[in-house]
Order: structure tokens, then C-alpha cells, then sequence
């Protein structure tokens, strides 16, 4: 029988005492789009992992093809076919992009490298199925939607059958989406069996065959797509009770004193002008949305606020002090929080422990002897606000990115900030945390917060922002208040032009 | 799941003896394959550094100058950086100390001593806070920075002791003997163990409590541990670089004045040799952790003392002995390149 089956799949987890998937079955037809999905921690990932190889279930039995399977490492998994594609793909900086789609199978002769072939390979193939990569693009400089692409194509160069994508859309523009949906259903009408997570439920139903939904590492069930509509699919991930419905719209808020002025904002990096004087401004009670795709400057904006870059020349005034230059110390300690996109990266270190990330803030002001018991007593604190079980002492690599966004979260809060500066708040959370977080974030807003919130996800933005700044090339290249909008169609259409421009050809 | 639980960490504490042990093997199979006298050999390598007052007390000697130059590599290494130049940092401090022991010949033998252990420091402190300078500032690799100042350290000591330092009343390359009541008071005569190792566990407990007890011992850690989330929490992680690589440098130089002023006695050629390699060792045998420095010290000590004593014993070469270091590095630095348990298991499972 051909495809990919997963039989009885167990995973205990010895270190944190979690089982993560209990007797789970999952089959993958080739010629199919087969969606995964669940809340955060249901366990799609680890799931997917098991799968490719990444690590080893606990019980049960893997067959692809017919064939039963052991994969003690990713390579075997490869050798049978299947690949997994992660959200934000490893690439290798400083090597062309074809380098790096090759790496580890080069085509040789005598042990030297064939370049022009693997260079020309690289790009038939990419060619062939509408990739739109430069074989020669240096990897640092690609953008995430075209690292998940490249990732694809080294499966392809490798001959893998199944594709496993773990949570491509998250990190991905609209239009970005689309682009990568035209590629899947290409794949699929090819003969490749494709798995995809996702935590957007209607885009998933328009291209996956079949949907399995995991819900706490056990299996609520598969279903034909076409049976389904987003509800029903929601209510089979959440149980019919916790089935929430859509807040009502924002009512504003009083406005506030002014809380952040950005004047003539302009950074630099190695004589490329990256912010080219943008002007910001927001009051407490307010919320004020940023949008951007990559490169426009979104990302540079976020880091010049937060105070982790320097900027070249402007202004940044917080809660009445001014900040720029004056590095993260002041944007504390005028009153700002902030909380990055970035999470294993800037907002912890993966390697100290759950209770060293969250008693970052007070100790970054303390002096002298600490007191252990004291911050174990807030670290439980603030774990409990977060609604987190476990051990402070574990590492924080040892959780999941959902709960560890939510322990972030209540950190930065615990700060009793006046400003919040959050850039995709909602990546990697499921719709019931991103539905209570965006109530969340309009709480904070009704208490007189002010709150900048940069974002790709243009719902995410026009759901919760009282006014939204578009930014393109460095500049701000439109603003849009809610109150002149009364469609929110429109609106959305309008902040999509300010932000591609029309000088960009959408279709190709 | 608990037991299993228990058995990961266990085994991950035990690393660093797995590693001592299999070293300890290693020399044993060398010493075994060299000897004239193999059981003899092996009776002198493992029982004599513990059987007398002379080698136990060298033992712990060795032991107390590995523990503070060590401890200058954990507190470097919590802050994120790594000191190559050890060597050269416990040579100089050993030389400048010397210099200060032998002068003033009036004055007060402890006002003297401690001058000359501050003289140590100092020397130490600002050969070693170069690196973490120029790192801060120019972003120079405080590794190859502080191997070459090290390195470069080496050859000028030399010519100060062979040459204007020099006591020419005696045939060795080394200074005049530093007056009596310039000595560190010994403890377990005749051995060369002194008072030394009484502040090598004060240092401990000093370096211990204000790395896991005080703020600015987290904020080192954070900084240390993720630069980019001490950057994100307002916390400059260059800002401790110099400080925490000039206190590293200290250490050794603190070391090099406990060696001359505890061990010899005088300051002779090349004292410091092997003291900075060996200090890496201990430290990577204990983890970085200022506590666990104790034990890995003196298993390293007591590991050198007895290819030193089965070289004496049973005419082991100088070959020999410098062989079991070089296996005891290799064993512990292999252990630090990602051996670990899930590996071995995989391993275990694919053979069964």
C-alpha cells in the first residue's frame, strides 16, 4: 500500500513527565493534501517530528510505502521519502542559495563538487515548479517565505515523496500564502503527499483533501474536507463547549496624553537607508497598529523603539522621556515593555531556567544578595497568571513556543508597563489564545495602556488596532483610522495597496 | 517515569567522572604498557600520591593552585567569554609577586606578602582585562588575543629570571630564595602544601556566592548565557566583559603568587608550566561550577602526582606522564562536544 502510515504512535517525554501523543493513527495518500490541526501542545508537531525523524516515538509503528520503518535521524526519514519543512528554516549564511539545497548531497566528482551541475540543477527544478528562486541569492538575504521554499526544494532535489509543513502560513504575508498554496497543490497534482499545519482553519479547508485534528496528544478524528466547514472543525479542536464566538467590535476608549512620539526616525545598516524619517505618533488608550511586509522598515522600527538598535538621526519620546540612542535600560525604564516576535531569540534564553526568564526584570534593577525564595514565590506568581503548570527549574527550551509566548506575556506585564510594544503577538498561538489575547489587548488598552503593535497578519491588525500606519521602503506610506472605515473589506484592501504599492505586479 | 527521569540527570552529573575514570584507565593502560615493572608502576601511579604525607600534601597543593586559576576560567566563561591566556597570566603575576618578595628587605614579612599577592593580582588582572578590553571595544577575539599576550609573556619572564633576576650565587635559572618570613606557612611538612589551599576554599566560597547568590552574578549569567536576551532586557552584555576577564586574569596571577610564595619558594624558570592548561581541565570537568571545582581538582591533582610519582618510581618517561594529561584532556573536552545520553541510547538500541 503506498503512503506514509503511522500506527498506535505514542510519546512519552521522560524530562518533563508530558505525554504528548497517546495512541495516535495518521495515514498520508500520495497525490494528497492532508491538514493537521489543534491547539497549541495538541501535539501536530511532535507528531510531524516523529514522523521525520527528528525524534523517536515511544510506541508504535511507522510504514511508508508498505514498508515498516525505524527513523533514528532525519536522514533516514529522508532515505524513505519524507521531509519536514520548519516554519523558519535553518539555512547556512553566506552560502548561495543552491549551496544550501544541496548541502549534504552534492553531486560530485572524485570528491570535488560539481557546481555548474548542482547550480543548474537547483534552477531546472526550481523552474519546473514555479519556485521564483534565484539559484544565487545569498541565503541571509532571503525572506522567510522564500527560506520555506528553498527548504521544499532541497526535499525535491532529494526525492522526497511526502513533505511534512509545520505551520508555514504563520510567518507568511497573504499573498505569500497564496503563492505557496499554488506550489503545494502543484506538488499534489505531481503525486506527493503533502501534511500541513495550520492554525488558519478556512484556508486550510480550501486546499487540504483530508483534515486531521489532534486535541491533547490524542486523536479526535479525520474527516474529508469537503464534509467540513470552519465550525464544525473548530468545535471538533475545541470541544463543542469551549466553541467561542467572535467579541463584539471595540468601542474607543477615552484618549489619553500622549504616551509615544517618533519624530524623523532614520537608521541605517552599512549605508543602506532602512527607516527614512517616519513620524509616529500614539496616545495612552490607544492602539495603534504597524504594518509592513518584509524589508520595509517594520522589524527596524520595532528594534529602534524597544531601544536594541541606534538610530541615526530623530527622535523617540516615551511617557515624556526621550529614548533614542539611550539603549533597552531606558525603554524600561520610561515605562515601556515590550514583546518580540522573536522569542527564543531576544525574549529568553532558552539555556537558564524558567524561573532565571522570568526574574530577568527585577534582578536587571537589583543589587546585592538575592533572595531565592522570593523569586521562586514570583516566578510562580507569574506562571500562574500565564495559566502554566511545571517546574520553574526546567530550561525554557523544554516548553512549547504557545506556553512560553503566554509566559513572556505575563512577564512583560508583571512589569506594570504604560507602554506595551508587541510585534506578532499572535504567531504560534491557536484561535483560542489569539482569541484571548486580542481581548487581552483590548483590556489593556481600555485601562489606559498604549500599545504599538506591529504585525504581518493584516486580521490581527484591523481586528485590534484603533488606527494602523502602513510602512513601505523605509517611509510611512499611508494611515488609516478605523472610524473612516466602515467596511472592513475595504479597509483591508486599502492597507494592502499602501503596503505593496502599485508599482508591485501581483500576479505572475 | 520518575526513575527514568532521575537516571537522565544522574548520568549527565556523572559525566565528569565517566570522563576522570576513563582517564584514570587510560593511564593505567599506558603506564601498565611502559613500565619495566608494570604492577609496581601502577601501585606508584594510583596509591603512592595518597600514601604519604609528602605526596598527599603535594597532592592538595597541586590541587589548591589548580582551584583559583579554575576559578578565573568559571567566572570568564559565565560571562559569556573564554581565557586562553592563563599560562602567562599565573607566570607574570608569579614573576611580579617575586619581584615584591624580594624587595623591601626591612620591611614587615606579611605587609610584604600581601603586596606581593596584590602585586600577583594586578598583573594577572591587566594582562588578562587587554582581551576583555579590546573585545568590548573592537570586538578582537579574546581567545586568540589572550593566547598571544600569553604566549608573548612566556619568552620575557624567561629573560627576567634567567637573566636580570637571576641569583648567580646558586646554578638554577631562578631567583634568589625569598626570605623566610616571606613564605606562606606551610601545613603538612615536608610536602609543599601551604596555607594556600586555605584561601583557595575562601576564594570558592567568594566566587560562589556572588555568582549564584547575587544579582550582578545573574546579570553575568544572563549576559553570558544570551547576549541577545540581556540586550532585549536592558542588561549590556559587553559591559561585563572587562570586568569578568580582568577578575579571570587575577585569579591566575593569584595563582602564580601562591605557587611562588606557597609551592617553591623562589621563582624559578617556566614554574607556571601546565598550571593554566590544567586549570581548563578542572573547569571543564566541573562544569563551570565553582563548588564542583573542589573534587575535580583534586582528581586532576591526584592523577598528575601519580604519573609524576610512577615516572620516579619505575623510570616512566617525562613521555609517559605528559601522555595520561593529554588523555585526560582529550576524555574531558570529548565529553563537552556533544556526547550525550539520547546519543548513546540510539546507539545501544541500533546494536541490540
Amino acid at each position: 500500500m503506498l503512503g506514509a502510515d503511522l500506527r498506535g504512535i505514542r510519546k512519552y517525554f521522560p524530562e518533563n513527565g508530558v505525554e504528548a501523543l497517546s495512541e495516535i493513527s495518521f495515514d498520508l495518500h500520495p497525490g494528497e493534501i492532508h491538514a493537521l490541526v489543534g491547539e497549541n501542545g495538541a501535539g501536530k508537531s511532535t507528531l510531524m517530528h516523529i514522523l521525520s525523524g527528528l525524534i523517536e516515538p515511544s510506541a508504535g509503528t511507522i510504514s511508508v510505502d508498505g514498508v515498516e520503518r525505524r527513523f533514528d535521524s532525519p536522514a533516514a526519514a529522508l532515505r524513505a521519502g519524507i521531509g519536514l519543512v520548519r516554519q523558519h528554516p535553518q539555512t547556512v549564511p553566506g552560502f548561495a542559495l543552491w549551496e544550501d539545497c544541496v548541502l549534504g548531497s552534492e553531486p560530485t566528482r572524485l570528491g570535488i563538487i560539481k557546481r555548474s551541475a548542482a547550480r543548474e540543477a537547483v534552477r531546472d527544478l526550481s523552474c519546473r515548479w514555479g519556485f521564483d528562486l534565484d539559484p544565487d541569492a545569498r541565503t541571509e538575504s532571503l525572506a522567510v517565505s522564500q527560506k520555506q521554499k528553498a527548504a521544499v526544494l532541497s526535499l525535491l532535489m532529494r526525492d522526497a515523496k511526502y513533505l511534512l509543513l509545520d505551520e508555514p502560513t504563520a510567518v507568511l504575508a497573504p499573498l505569500e500564502t497564496e503563492r505557496l498554496f499554488d506550489l503545494l497543490l502543484n506538488l499534489k497534482a505531481a503525486g506527493h503527499g503533502i501534511v500541513l499545519i495550520s492554525h488558519k482553519l478556512p484556508e486550510t479547508l480550501r486546499v487540504a483533501d483530508r483534515v486531521t485534528v489532534l486535541r491533547k496528544g490524542r486523536l479526535v478524528g479525520t474527516r474529508d474536507a469537503a464534509e467540513l466547514d470552519a465550525d464544525e472543525l473548530r468545535s471538533m479542536m475545541f470541544g463543542p463547549a469551549e466553541n467561542k464566538k467572535e467579541e463584539p467590535p471595540i468601542t474607543m476608549n477615552e484618549e489619553g496624553e500622549t504616551a509615544l512620539s517618533i519624530r524623523g526616525l532614520t537608521t541605517r545598516l552599512s549605508g543602506r537607508p532602512l527607516l527614512r524619517g517616519i513620524d509616529l505618533d500614539l496616545r495612552r488608550g490607544r492602539i495603534l497598529g504597524v504594518a509592513g511586509v518584509r524589508e520595509s522598515g517594520l522589524e527596524t522600527l520595532e528594534f529602534a523603539t524597544a531601544g536594541l538598535i541606534r538610530a541615526e538621526s530623530g527622535s523617540i519620546e516615551l511617557l515624556g522621556k526621550r529614548i533614542e540612542g539611550r539603549g533597552a535600560k531606558a525603554f524600561r525604564e520610561a515605562g515601556g515593555v515590550y514583546v518580540p516576535a522573536d522569542r527564543m531569540g531576544i525574549a529568553l534564553a532558552p539555556r537558564l531556567s524558567i524561573n532565571d526568564n522570568l526574574s530577568v526584570h527585577p534582578l536587571s534593577r537589583a543589587h546585592g544578595f538575592l533572595s531565592p525564595a522570593e523569586l521562586w514565590t514570583r516566578s510562580r506568581a507569574v506562571m500562574e497568571a500565564a495559566r502554566v503548570a511545571g517546574d520553574p527549574k526546567q530550561t525554557a527550551s523544554s516548553f512549547s513556543g504557545g506556553t512560553l509566548q503566554r509566559l513572556i506575556l505575563a512577564r512583560e506585564l508583571a512589569e506594570n508597563p504604560d507602554f506595551i510594544l508587541f510585534s506578532e503577538p499572535g504567531w504560534g498561538l491557536d484561535a483560542a489564545s489569539r482569541m484571548e489575547l486580542d481581548r487581552r489587548i483590548k483590556r489593556l488598552a481600555r485601562a489606559g495602556k498604549a500599545i504599538l503593535l506591529m504585525s504581518t497578519d493584516l486580521d490581527e491588525l484591523i481586528s485590534l488596532s484603533d488606527s494602523i500606519v502602513t510602512l513601505r521602503d523605509g517611509l510611512v506610506s499611508g494611515r488609516f483610522a478605523r472610524t473612516e472605515f466602515t467596511d472592513t473589506e475595504e479597509l483591508r484592501e486599502a492597507i494592502g495597496a499602501a503596503m505593496i504599492g502599485t508599482e508591485v505586479c501581483l500576479d505572475k | 517515569m520518575t526513575s527514568e527521569r532521575k537516571k537522565t540527570k544522574s548520568f549527565a552529573a556523572f559525566g565528569s567522572v565517566v570522563a576522570l575514570g576513563a582517564a584514570a584507565v587510560a593511564a593505567a593502560v599506558l603506564v601498565a604498557a611502559t613500565a619495566s615493572d608494570p604492577l609496581d608502576a601502577l601501585r606508584a601511579f594510583f596509591l603512592t600520591p595518597l600514601g604519604s604525607r609528602w605526596f598527599l600534601g603535594n597532592t592538595l597543593d597541586s590541587a589548591a593552585l589548580l582551584t583559583v586559576a579554575a576559578l578565573g576560567i568559571v567566572i570568564a566563561f559565565r560571562a559569556g567569554t573564554f581565557n586562553l591566556g592563563g599560562e602567562g597570566q599565573i607566570y607574570a603575576g608569579g614573576l611580579a609577586a617575586s619581584v615584591v618578595l624580594l624587595s623591601y628587605p626591612n620591611a614587615n614579612g606579611t605587609i610584604v606578602l600581601c603586596a606581593a599577592a596584590l602585586a600577583g593580582a594586578l598583573t594577572g588582572g591587566i594582562l588578562a582585562g587587554t582581551s576583555g578590553l579590546l573585545k568590548a571595544r573592537f570586538g578582537v577575539d579574546e581567545l586568540i588575543s589572550s593566547f598571544l599576550v600569553s604566549s608573548a609573556v612566556g619568552p620575557i619572564a624567561d629573560y627576567l629570571i634567567s637573566g636580570p633576576l637571576r641569583d648567580s650565587a646558586n646554578n638554577l635559572l631562578a631567583t634568589a630564595r625569598f626570605a623566610p618570613d616571606r613564605l606562606l606557612p606551610r601545613i603538612l611538612e615536608p610536602s609543599t602544601l601551604s596555607i594556600s589551599v586555605v584561601f583557595a576554599l575562601i576564594l570558592i566560597a567568594a566566587v560562589a556566592l556572588v555568582l549564584d547568590r547575587t544579582a550582578l552574578g545573574f546579570r553575568i549569567r544572563v549576559a553570558g548565557s544570551s547576549p541577545k536576551f540581556a540586550a532585549f532586557a536592558g542588561i549590556d552584555p559587553t559591559k561585563y566583559w572587562t570586568p569578568a576577564f580582568s577578575l579571570s586574569g587575577a585569579l591566575h596571577g593569584l595563582a602564580g603568587f601562591f605557587a611562588v610564595a606557597g609551592t617553591y619558594g623562589l621563582c624559578h624558570r617556566g614554574f607556571s608550566g601546565g598550571i593554566g592548561w590544567g586549570a581548563i581541565a578542572v573547569a571543564l570537568i566541573g562544569r563551570n561550577s565553582p563548588i564542583a571545582l573542589i573534587p575535580a581538582a583534586l582528581a586532576y591533582a591526584w592523577l598528575e602526582t601519580g604519573s609524576e610519582t610512577a615516572m620516579l618510581s619505575s623510570e616512566l618517561s617525562f613521555e609517559t606522564a605528559s601522555l595520561v594529561q593529554a588523555a585526560v584532556f582529550l576524555l574531558v573536552t570529548a565529553r563537552f562536544s556533544g556526547w550525550n545520553l539520547s546519543r548513546v541510547r540510539a546507539f545501544l538500541r541500533r546494536n541490540r
